[in-house]
């Protein structure tokens, strides 16, 4: 996918692309209304693509139902128990009825993040909007669950246990911010780590031809970056995963 | 990348709000300065949470039999 649009930001060494391009956004169908672009971005094919791959793994995964699983079946339970797994581990019992979400939120980053690792696929969680968004969403829905589960009590939250009366207007102020904080944190860490390992990728692979013989070095170094890239990708939906279901927990158990 | 992440993120929010706060009560450099200096607070607090295993929950109180979190779950 190798178009134009590189030239007007690559700086311009000869025939190289810019490390960048790969998070440019493009408009496949440009739709137009009210005065809103809400154009059908390679961004939100991306998404389309990665929803239909786990609608296609979900739906081949149990379409057989053996009491021995098969290879999809196999994948589709490993998900399942992963994600499972992981929300009784931190809300408990109580957490069940949250699954849906927290499974749709795991394989919807996940797929997302593993796309991004075929090559001139695009990216969608290396946008910081789309990131914030999945975040904002998680906070607004952990702030209303906590306030339907404790009502005025939970802003017991904001006063940490065992803090004399007298630290009250210090103490109050800070934990707000804490608890605001939260949703930066969470988008950032996974826009930061895609975009980064995305860009190094690249930059590595930008060496190789620019090395001739020597570019034996960058390319084995690429190589082994692509497999942390993969763990990376991993790591950081199972870090989001964990950290909403964290929050879940904190609000369901305000002390 | 996680504990850098927290730092950041509290210190943005509290010059962020405190820069809002200013913006509506015309209190110009007040609210800003002072978030500053919440927001690094917090983001002290933060990174102190996540160190000492606690999650990045807030108002965390120890599990009452005394049996710490083997693992930080993250």
């Amino acid at each position: 996918m190798a178009t134009s649009a590189g030239a007007e930001h690559g700086g311009g060494h000869g025939g190289g692309h810019s490390p960048l391009e790969q998070f440019q956004i493009k408009e496949l169908i440009p739709i137009n209304v009210g005065g809103y672009d809400i154009s059908f971005t390679n961004s939100a094919l991306a998404m389309v693509v990665a929803i239909g791959l786990v609608i296609l793994l979900m739906t081949l995964g149990t379409r057989k139902r053996a009491l021995v699983p098969g290879r999809w079946q196999s994948i589709a339970e490993m998900c399942y128990e992963f994600c499972a797994n992981l929300l009784r581990d931190t809300v408990g019992n109580e957490g069940r009825k949250y699954f849906p979400f927290i499974f749709t939120l795991f394989m919807f980053i996940l797929f997302g993040n593993m796309l991004g690792m075929v090559p001139y696929s695009f990216t969608f969680t290396s946008h910081i909007i789309v990131t914030f968004v999945m975040a904002i969403v998680v906070f607004i829905g952990v702030t209303i669950l906590g306030f339907v589960k404790h009502g005025v009590h939970f802003f017991s939250f904001f006063v940490p246990p065992g803090v004399s009366l007298i630290m009250w207007p210090l103490m109050i102020p800070i934990e707000i911010i804490s608890y605001l904080s939260r949703p930066v944190s969470l988008a950032v860490r996974l826009f930061a780590n895609m975009t980064a390992g995305h860009t190094m990728l690249k930059v590595f692979a930008g060496f190789v031809p620019a090395l001739g013989v020597a570019g034996v070095a960058p390319l084995a170094f690429a190589t082994a970056l692509t497999g942390l890239e993969l763990l990376i990708a991993f790591l950081q939906a199972y870090v989001f995963t964990v950290l909403t279901c964290l929050y879940i927990s904190d609000a369901v158990h305000l002390h | 990348m996680r504990i850098g992440v927290e730092l950041v993120a509290a210190l943005l929010v509290g010059v962020g709000l405190g820069y809002l706060l200013d913006e509506w009560l015309d209190t110009k450099p007040l609210f800003a300065l002072l978030g500053f200096f919440f927001g690094a607070a917090a983001g002290f607090m933060n990174v102190y949470r996540v160190a000492s295993g606690q999650g990045s929950t807030i108002g965390y109180r120890k599990p009452p039999d005394g049996s710490d979190e083997p693992d930080g779950k993250n």
